[in-house]
Order: structure tokens, then C-alpha cells, then sequence
């Protein structure tokens, strides 16, 4: 009997974290970049005569059912392409296919993100919003218009005249600026994303399951391509999560009522004697 | 008077342990691949009644003549696995697949050969493809899949193939991604009886020596593979929910049986004993 009440708690509890992981879904389905997190439930065996049955060849069905419940065998991030959103801010760079961003902790080892939102720091060097250096570390000049990725990665702006060449100039030539390459971007992929490790602030770090990363210029090998003036949004569609938690919410009262059925059908076997 | 206290008392037993094959099935009602158990239940070998009657003829005296046949309650005689299909979720990953019809996946486990329907696949650090809790997933030959990306695609009959990209630049600078596809193994599926699957835990299965192991043909079409999408457990929530409550009220029953029985010996123990 306590084998029902295990199953009808380990259902409870399951369906907790399925609801906390959709909720943790949902709630970031604003932020840049951001994966949803899939979890995936199998059957557990209590019983440990099962096996012994097993491996000795008696095998009596009526042992077997001695399985109660449910556990979680893995949460896996789900790491398909979010939509490409226009914002028009030069220094938001998305990246349309595979690949990921890669930043320099603070630490001084690397970690990928999708997170394409940078910033400057005091150097002029490309950030991060909360912070690393992008690798390898790209410098822009100190006032810029026009920044422009192209397909191969390569970063250019327009920057002003030096006074030299602002002298130079005709009186009837063009003062559009001057295009100058910055740099060029780079970015990582991995053959296993799913195993990746997530270390907050849309960051992850390579894991023995994602294998290394392969480095290499965007548009090529399979690496995705990087507009500037876009984020990729979520891969979070509402809907599905929705779904998924009212699914959830019912299995949580199912596995409840049952639980209330069977402590019920105890409280009357204690009652026999009364 | 007491054949009837066990009666009731197994009418209880029974109800419980109904309830623990009804709670379980309750509890995987998320699980990807779960197939529902049944308890089958058996009465118990009924006894013959008996009534005394006077015997005719010259010597006097009574025998006993069968009336009739008394029942002795009843037990779950075995848990059977309910193999029919569960409904498809599309979920749209690579290395989520399904199987439409009958058959099972072959996996490898730590303790020997296991077979599950759950097909939410993965891969390990060296590229092998594994289950969600890492047993090998096993080709037709039994042989263990490595797949260099995760860019395959599994086709209706089984054949894993990678996707090979290849970029032909062209005359006008542009450049074309030709996709060719690439066969690195044929997914084995075999088909088990009902009756010899015993659960392994970990949404697998396992059989006794002997049993008929038969691969499915995937490509006769009676049973096919569903890449992107994963199989539900084929708990019908309805149906249980009502089983769960029928049982808890034959459980009730058997109770107040039960107590009345039990109320009626203690006044022939306590009353009539004091006569």
C-alpha cells in the first residue's frame, strides 16, 4: 500500500518540477537568447527482488508490479533558433543558425553565449551587458556610426575624420566619414549543444558531453551568420508552455487525488476494529 | 463465520493492491513511452457447501449434501502491460523519435539488454547516441551509433542519416549548400509479446530468457518511425481516475463487511459466552 502513496508523491513531485521548469520557461520569454528547458520523466522500480528474480529466471508477474512511480531522467535545454527581432541599436547582434558568442569571464576562461546585447567598456572594447570581454576582444573607435557585420564576420564602422584628412578634403567632397574595418567576429559551435552547461546570465560553459568547440568565422562550416541592429529573442513559444502547464497542474491534481484516495482506504483498514 | 472474516479481509487486499498498479499508472501519466499496467484479478478456489441431511433407510443417521459452492474472496492474480499506442507530441528535436505501431528500441544498459519506446535521444561525449538516462541506443546488428552532429534525420524505416552540408560556390560569387545524406545505421526495433515484458525501471523493459525477440520490418509499413515527435504514455486519465475510485469504494465495502462480521463475533464471543 505505501508503494501507492510512494507513487502518488513521486507524481506530485514530478509534476512540481515540470511546473517549475515551465515556469522558469515563461518567465523568460523576453530575454535575448534565452533556451527553453525541456524535462523528461521515466518509470522507477522499487523493488529490488525484481532483479534478483530476473537474473536467477524465475520470473513471477506478480513481483514485477512492485514499480512505483515516477523520477526525472533528464532536463534538456532545447537549443532551436529564436526569432531574429529588428531594434535598430548597432551594437545588438544576433545570430541567425548555429554558433554562439564567445566571452572572456572574469576568471579568464571562456564561456558562450547567444545573448547578443554588448555594450562598451571604458576602452572601447566590446562587452557583454553584464561585463566580458568578447573573444577575440574587438575595439571600436571612440565615436562611430554605421557599424556593419558582414556574412564572413567581418566588422566595419564609420568613423570620423581625423583633422589631417578633414583638411585634405575638397570643398564639395562628400563628408560621410570613412568606413574602416574594426575586426572581425568569431564564433563557436558545438556538435552537442544539449550538454552544455548553463552558468546564468544566458551563459554556458563547454562540458565534457558538448565536446569542444568549434571555432571558425560565421557564414561558413555551418556557423551561422550575425546581424547587428537584431537580437534573437527566446525559443520560449507561450502556448506550448501554457499547455504544458495545464497538463502539468491536472497530473499534479490527479496524483493528489489519489493520494487522498489512498490514505482514505488506510485511515478505513485501521478502522476495522472499532 | 471466520471463512468469511478472510473473504472480507481479501476483498481489502485486493482493493490495495489494485490501488498501487491504478496510483502508479497515475503517477507516469507524463512519462514519455509509459505503457499502462493492468491488474488482472482471480477468485480464489471456492469451497463446497454443504448441508446435513437424515439419512433414509433402516439405519438412522445424516449425511452431508453438496448444495452449492462457496466463494473465498478474491487476489490480483498478475500485472500485464498494456501495449496499446500512445498519442503522438510533437516536439520538433532531431533526436526525439516515435514509434507508430508495434516494436520497441533496443538499448544497452549497465545491467545487459533492455527495450523501452521512450525515444527521447541523446548524445553522450563521444557522440554515441544514448537514451535520456544514458544507456546505448543499439542498431539492428546490436551495435552501439556514433553520429558526428546533431544534424540527422531518422527515416520512417529506421536508417539514421547524417546530413552532409557542402558548399559549391558559384560562378557569381555566390555560394550553393548542396545537402547530401549520409547512412550511418538502421535504428533496431523488435517486437515483444505482452506477456513476457517485465519492467525494468527507467521507462524500460526486459524479458526472460527464451522469449520471442522478433525485429520489425519497418519496411512492410505496419509500424514506421516518427522523427521530431515523442509517444505519450497511454494512460487513458478517464479511465483511471474512475478505476482508482471504483476500487476505493469496493475497498469500502469489503471494509464494512469487514467490521460487521467482526462486530457479530465479538457479541458471540462476549454475549453468547457469558450465557
Amino acid at each position: 500500500m505505501s508503494l501507492s502513496l510512494d507513487a502518488a508523491v513521486s507524481g506530485m513531485q514530478q509534476q512540481q518540477k515540470n511546473i517549475e521548469a515551465i515556469s522558469n520557461n515563461l518567465a523568460n520569454v523576453n530575454t535575448t537568447g534565452y533556451k527553453r528547458v525541456k524535462i523528461h520523466f521515466q518509470d522507477i522500480l522499487n523493488s529490488s527482488s525484481v532483479f534478483a528474480a530476473m537474473t536467477t529466471g524465475t520470473v513471477d508477474q506478480r513481483d514485477v508490479a512492485e514499480s512505483s512511480g515516477v523520477s526525472t531522467a533528464a532536463m534538456t535545454r532545447d537549443f532551436v533558433q529564436g526569432t531574429l527581432q529588428p531594434t535598430g541599436r548597432q551594437m545588438d547582434f544576433a545570430i541567425n543558425g548555429d554558433g554562439f558568442f564567445r566571452v572572456r569571464l572574469d576568471d579568464g576562461s571562456l564561456a558562450y553565449t547567444r545573448s547578443g546585447v554588448f555594450m562598451l567598456d571604458g576602452d572601447g572594447k566590446v562587452t557583454t551587458a553584464s561585463g566580458e570581454l568578447l573573444d577575440p576582444p574587438l575595439a571600436l573607435p571612440p565615436r562611430f556610426q554605421g557599424l556593419r557585420i558582414e556574412t564572413n564576420g567581418e566588422v566595419s564602422v564609420i568613423r570620423d575624420y581625423t583633422d589631417a584628412e578633414l583638411a585634405a578634403l575638397g570643398p564639395f567632397d562628400a563628408r560621410d566619414g570613412i568606413r574602416e574595418v574594426v575586426g572581425n567576429l568569431e564564433l563557436a559551435r558545438f556538435t552537442n549543444p544539449a550538454g552544455l552547461e548553463s552558468i546564468g546570465n544566458s551563459r554556458y560553459r563547454e562540458t565534457a558531453e558538448s565536446q569542444p568547440p568549434i571555432n571558425g568565422t560565421p557564414g561558413q562550416d555551418g556557423m551561422g551568420t550575425v546581424f547587428s541592429g537584431w537580437l534573437e529573442a527566446s525559443n520560449v513559444d507561450i502556448a506550448t508552455e501554457m499547455t504544458g502547464l495545464v497538463m502539468a497542474k491536472r497530473g499534479y491534481q490527479l496524483n493528489l487525488v489519489a493520494f487522498r484516495t489512498i490514505e482514505e482506504m488506510l485511515t478505513q483498514a485501521n478502522d476495522v476494529t472499532v | 463465520m471466520i471463512r468469511a472474516l478472510y473473504t472480507a479481509a481479501s476483498g481489502m487486499l485486493l482493493g490495495m493492491r489494485q490501488q498501487d498498479v491504478v496510483a502508479d499508472n497515475i503517477a507516469n501519466s507524463s512519462t514519455v513511452g509509459y505503457k499502462a499496467d493492468q491488474s488482472a484479478q482471480t477468485a480464489f478456489a471456492g469451497v463446497l457447501a454443504r448441508r446435513s441431511i437424515p439419512a433414509e433407510g433402516p439405519v438412522p443417521g445424516r449425511f452431508d449434501e453438496v448444495i452449492g459452492q462457496v466463494g473465498t474472496g478474491a487476489f490480483v492474480e498478475n500485472v500485464r502491460t498494456f501495449l496499446g499506442q500512445g498519442s503522438e507530441r510533437e516536439t520538433g528535436s532531431a533526436l526525439d523519435v516515435m514509434i507508430r505501431g508495434d516494436g520497441f528500441f533496443v538499448v544497452e544498459t549497465e545491467e545487459g539488454i533492455r527495450y523501452t519506446r521512450d525515444g527521447h535521444l541523446d548524445r553522450d561525449e563521444n557522440g554515441r547516441l544514448i537514451s535520456a538516462d544514458r544507456a546505448f541506443i543499439l542498431d539492428e546488428n546490436g551495435e552501439q551509433i556514433t553520429l558526428e552532429s546533431d544534424k540527422i534525420r531518422i527515416r520512417m524505416n529506421g536508417d539514421v542519416v547524417r546530413l552532409v552540408e557542402t558548399e559549391i560556390p558559384q560562378p557569381d560569387g555566390s555560394v550553393f549548400i548542396d545537402v547530401t545524406e549520409d547512412l550511418v545505421a538502421k535504428l533496431g526495433v523488435v517486437s515483444l509479446q505482452a506477456e513476457d515484458l517485465i519492467r525494468a525501471g527507467q521507462s524500460k523493459f526486459t524479458v526472460p530468457d527464451g522469449a520471442a525477440i522478433t525485429p520489425v520490418d519497418l519496411e512492410a509499413g505496419d509500424a514506421f518511425l516518427i522523427q521530431g515527435s515523442l509517444e505519450e504514455a497511454n494512460v487513458n486519465i478517464g479511465q483511471t481516475a474512475t478505476q482508482m475510485y471504483s476500487v476505493a469504494r469496493t475497498f469500502s465495502s469489503s471494509q464494512r463487511v469487514f467490521s460487521e462480521i467482526n462486530k457479530t463475533l465479538e457479541t458471540a464471543v462476549s454475549d453468547l459466552g457469558r450465557m
